[in-house]
């Protein structure tokens, strides 16, 4: 089943969103009543201590996992009635994601590790061929297309994470600590060019960090503690 | 489809390149267990081929034949057939077996018709077109013999040449009078055949009068059966009427016992093999978590994932058949020579197979084998990895998790199975039309695999808490890995126990079929010097007159003789073993162990003609007992003898009946023997080297080539060696599982501790040096090795129960039990070697780990 276009100005909603792991006295509540809008074309980045709920969010809203209550809606549709296999689809299809370690798949090369989400959907088209020219030229990889991972340094692994979360053009790209691994200068390159998706390509990107120098970038910055939000700043107020 | 073979080589055929060893290991896990099946395949399938292909050679389009064992069919019966409007054409023939005197080989000579020998090779009788074949020549010269082209270049003859052959009669001189073009389809059976004509066959070979077989063609439109009546009206009673179809199929259910042991076996072996497979796929797929975790983030479906998995399980057993084809083959061809062997010393004689053939069926079994079976395995050992969520991929993973439950429910599965054998061993009644014997033969040991596993894990668990603080770190450790991952170490245990359990197991009933058999026949054998006209073994190829022995009842050192002769005889719809021997003489002489009757009584009573012995196995196959009567198929017509007495013995899988060699003498007017056995005085016994040139004096002189006399023990070597050439056979394919075995606990041990690589550079990391990781790891591979070695011997030993209800099933017989003393070193020692072996590669790596490297993993 295709994914039907968005009906929302907003390409994540989530309301009154609980998650509690485990059960009894030893739950855990990751997220409590947690409700937010993430717009495409817009630089989201979730902010917060360890175990304030980052990741659990971003799960959330990559259809990753279900809330436990409230709804989380995914381009336009609810993830929680959709079975395992049909969110697969809708994040192949919708969702880029880039990982603090990079995720590469150590045995295909640059150019495969792009193709490799498309693949997953459906047979390659000359469109995406051309973006996997645009694409990697844009990131300042095209020499290194044909090279595997392991001879990359650390910034161009996550150039190529990048690389691979853009080629099936989904509307919504989710970072997880994307410079958490890397120098203080690749961090801010990456971070510019993840800024750059959003900004020129209308894609709504959703980045949890701890780098203040990152959320300095995004137009908007949430900040969770204890599974709640705390806080809600755009643009310069979060600097 | 194209996508997915794409992805199928990105993502997991690619890494096969950076995990050579591993992926060849399971590719040769896999492939030595097809070879194990295809070679048991191949050869039975030849050696069934050829005993087809000579049963189809010989019948000559004859829709019909008639036998009469050695007693043979007279003239006048010949005539009667001949005078039935139900049959087209009545041949009768005389078939005998001889050597050449320059080399070893061997064969058939068959005296018929001329007219019959162009029917057998296909050739117009008239013409012989395509054949330098002069029927004529045939039919009137005495010494002339016919070849086929083959069997001219096997002889190494011409047409015109003499051929001087050994037979039951003497040396014999012949002329090659023509040469033929024998079809395809029996050019191979013929090969090693000769033709003369009846009458001179008849005069050679003492068979005046009387031919040992008549193939009859039916009229047009008359029924088999019609023509089945027929011939039995002209016929004594206790002559054999069958299609060749059923005459084949006889033959070939004499060889099915054979068939199914060495099927039994391979199948075990493959059945090892799974367990390494499923070992193998398991580690390899423990190995990608993280990379399934990435693809199902990027939207991989989990049916995606499964047949990505499963894909390339069926890659590997694809891979696995390619080698195992290879390997079959030339296992196959090996095994061959020792089958045609074994087989014609223990059931019937083959005609020449030069080499095996592959057919569609085996090799469409084999695949679904080798790729069935690793696709099980995978879908077994990527269930937990398919059912994850995307997000499980992506949390830390809880080591140390014990995870018994799925190891509680094979254990319950394995008492269940365990129960049913001894059930069925202990309880079925028997004989049983049901092949219980077999069941018991998979559900002993597989029911100790899964139990035990199950119990290693429990007392592994209670030494660890037992041993507490007080045991070393590094014993803790190896411990704890073997203890928290229960699946792997069940896997491994049970894998490798079975291998050793079957070259225990095998030991033991080899063993105790030797150890059995030399008994019985140092109790049976009545002389020290055995006689038989054999070129090359105690193992007679044809019989002789009994009149050679004659002149060495006066030999000085010659108490008496005993006179010998095995004919296979009908009885009812089965043939039986007719072992006729000087019965008075053979008392005082053997010892034989009497299961009923009492021996002077039957042995006075088979004398007299009145009464025969039959063997324990034919008694236990047929339901026979004391007093109960059997009809013996003789010359002139059935006799109905009594069974006197029932006696321990193992001369025949097919069943003993023992008349008196008088009494076979006189009703089957067969004056033939096939063993004389000298009883010598105490002196000439021991001291046999002065015996052997007075005996050679003796004899007369055409005999020299052909009798082969050889001392008691040696005899006794002889056919141990017979049954040991048939043990030799079915331990390669232990050898090879055991192979299998040690390969397959190589791969998981080293996966299990290149698996650990974090938690060992975590132990690096507080203070552990490289000499306490190298005892964590040994700790751990000689406990499992230890493990498997005590499971193993349990099997092992306990798998003698269900091979002797087999050989129950099979031949009637009962082994007693010897315990394997030199396989259970054998099995410890190899369990050794593979522990010590399996850690020099985790060794080596572990000690050249970075621990800054393998933490941030």
């Amino acid at each position: 089943m295709r994914y039907a276009p968005c009906i929302d100005a907003s390409h994540v909603v989530l309301t009154d969103v609980h998650k509690t792991y485990g059960h009894g006295a030893g739950a855990v509540h990751a997220l409590r009543g947690v409700s937010l809008a993430f717009e495409p074309g817009r630089f989201h980045a979730i902010l917060g201590p360890s175990g304030s709920g980052k990741s659990t969010l971003l799960h959330l809203a990559a259809g990753l996992d279900g809330p436990s209550a409230g709804t989380v809606t995914l381009l336009g549709r609810q993830t929680g009635p959709l079975d395992d296999d049909e969110l697969a689809r809708l994040r192949r299809r919708s969702v880029g994601f880039v990982f603090q370690f990079f995720n590469l798949v150590p045995t295909l090369t640059v150019a495969e590790n792009a193709l490799l989400p498309v693949l997953l959907d459906r047979r390659v088209t000359p469109a995406d061929r051309t973006r996997l020219d645009e694409l990697p030229a844009a990131m300042e990889l095209s020499h290194k297309k044909d090279r595997l991972p392991e001879d990359l340094s650390g910034g161009e692994r996550q150039r190529a994470a990048i690389v691979r979360a853009m080629l099936p053009a989904p509307p919504l790209l989710l970072a997880d600590e994307p410079t958490g691994s890397l120098d203080s200068a690749t961090g801010a390159l990456i971070t510019s060019l993840l800024r750059a998706q959003a900004s020129e390509h209308g894609v709504c990107l959703i980045v949890v960090t701890h780098d203040p120098r990152v959320a300095e970038q995004a137009d908007e910055v949430i900040r969770l503690r204890d599974g709640v939000v705390v806080a809600r700043e755009s643009n310069g107020s979060a600097r | 489809m194209a996508r997915y073979l794409l992805l199928l080589r990105w993502l997991l055929l690619r890494p096969w390149r950076r995990n050579p060893v591993r992926q060849c290991l399971t590719v040769l896990s896999i492939g030595l267990g097809v070879a194990l099946f295809l070679a048991t395949e191949l050869t039975m399938g030849a050696v069934e081929e050829a005993v087809q292909a000579g049963q189809k050679a010989l019948a000559a389009g004859a829709d019909l034949t008639v036998s009469c064992g050695s007693a043979g069919l007279t003239a006048e019966e010949l005539g009667k057939l001949r005078q039935r409007p139900e049959f087209a054409a009545v041949a009768g023939s005389v078939q005998a077996q001889a050597r050449r005197t320059d080399g070893d080989g061997q064969l058939t000579l068959l005296g018929v018709e001329p007219a019959q020998v162009a029917r057998i090779l296909g050739l117009d009788a008239s013409a012989g077109a395509g054949s330098d074949l002069d029927l004529g020549q045939l039919a009137l010269d005495p010494r002339a013999l016919v070849l086929t082209r083959e069997g001219l270049l096997e002889n190494g003859v011409q047409r015109g040449a003499e051929l001087t052959l050994l037979t039951a009669r003497g040396r014999l001189v012949f002329i090659v009078a023509g040469v033929v073009d024998a079809p395809p389809a029996v050019r191979q059976a013929l090969k090693a055949c000769a033709f003369l004509p009846l009458a001179a066959a008849q005069r050679h070979f003492g068979r005046q009068g009387k031919v040992d077989r008549v193939d009859l063609k039916l009229a047009l439109g008359v029924d088999p059966s019609d023509g089945k009546a027929a011939a039995r009206a002209c016929v004594t009673s206790g002559a054999s009427i069958a299609t060749p179809a059923e005459r084949t199929d006889d033959q070939l259910a004499a060889l099915s016992g054979l068939r199914a042991m060495l099927v039994l076996e391979s199948l075990l072996a493959l059945l090892v093999a799974l367990f390494f497979i499923y070992n193998t796929v398991a580690a390899a797929v423990a190995d990608r978590t993280r990379d399934a975790g990435l693809l199902r983030c990027l939207g991989l479906t989990r049916g995606g994932l499964r047949a990505l998995l499963l894909g390339e399980a069926a890659c590997a057993g694809l891979l696995g058949l390619c080698v195992g084809t290879g390997l079959g083959f030339v296992l196959g061809r090996v095994a061959l020579k020792i089958m045609v062997t074994t087989v014609g010393i223990l059931y019937l004689q083959l005609p020449p197979i030069d080499s095996v053939r592959f057919h569609g069926a085996e090799l469409l079994a084999a695949a679904a084998m080798s790729i069935g079976l690793s696709v099980v395995a995978a879908t077994l050992a990527s269930r937990s990895l398919t059912q994850k969520g995307a997000l499980e991929f992506l949390r830390p993973v809880l080591t140390g998790t014990l995870q018994v439950r799925g190891l509680r429910r094979a254990a319950w599965l394995g008492v269940a199975l365990l129960a049913v054998a001894v059930g069925l061993a202990a309880l079925w009644p028997r004989p049983s039309a049901l092949p219980i014997g077999r069941v018991v033969a998979l559900t002993l040991p597989a029911g100790i695999g899964l139990l035990a596993p199950y119990l290693v894990v429990q007392v592994v668990g209670w030494l660890r808490f037992r041993l507490g603080p007080r045991a070393s770190v590094p014993l803790l450790m190896a411990l704890d890995a073997t203890r928290t991952h229960p699946t792997r170490t069940a896997m491994t245990v049970t894998a490798f126990a079975l291998s050793l359990g079957l070259v225990i197991g095998h030991g033991g009933v080899g063993n105790s079929m030797t150890t059995t058999l030399q008994s019985w026949l140092r109790r049976a054998i009545p002389g020290d010097v055995i006689l038989g006209a054999s070129f090359a073994s105690a193992v007679p190829t044809f019989p002789i007159d009994s009149a050679v022995l004659e002149p060495l009842r006066a030999l000085p050192g010659v108490v008496d003789i005993v006179r010998l002769r095995g004919v296979r005889v009908a009885l009812g719809d089965r043939y039986v073993m007719c072992l006729a021997i000087d019965l008075a003489a053979a008392k005082t002489r053997s010892d034989h162990h009497y299961v009923a009757g009492e021996r002077d009584d039957a042995v006075r009573r088979c004398v007299a003609g009145e009464a025969v012995i039959v063997a324990e196995n034919l008694a236990y196959k047929v339901g026979l007992r004391l007093g109960d009567k059997i009809p013996i198929p003789a010359a002139d017509g059935t006799v109905q003898l009594e069974v006197a007495g029932i006696i321990r013995d193992y001369n025949s899988p097919l069943g003993t009946v023992y008349m008196d060699y008088e009494v076979y003498r006189r009703l089957f007017h067969d004056s033939l023997i096939d063993f004389g056995e000298l009883c010598l005085t105490d002196a000439a016994k021991q001291d046999l080297a002065a015996f052997w040139p007075l005996l050679a004096k003796a004899l007369p002189e055409q005999y020299h080539d052909m009798l082969h006399a050889s001392a008691k023990e040696e005899f006794i070597s002889g056919a141990i060696a017979a049954v040991e050439d048939l043990n030799s056979l079915s331990f390669v394919q232990i050898v090879l599982a055991s192979l299998i075995g040690s390969v397959g606990i190589m791969v998981t041990v080293t996966l299990s501790v290149l698996a650990r690589r974090r938690e060992l550079a975590l132990l690096r990391a507080v203070g552990m040096d490289v000499r306490g990781l190298r005892r964590t790891v040994l700790f751990e591979v000689a406990g499992l090795a230890a493990a498997a070695a005590i499971v193993g011997l349990v099997i092992g030993n306990l798998v003698f129960v269900p091979a002797n209800l087999v050989f129950r099933e099979f031949a009637g017989f009962q082994f007693d039990y010897v315990f394997p003393a030199w396989h259970c070193v054998l099995a410890l020692v190899v369990a050794g070697l593979t522990a010590v072996l399996s850690a020099v590669v985790p060794l080596r790596r572990v000690q050249r780990m970075s621990v800054l490297e393998a933490v941030e993993e």
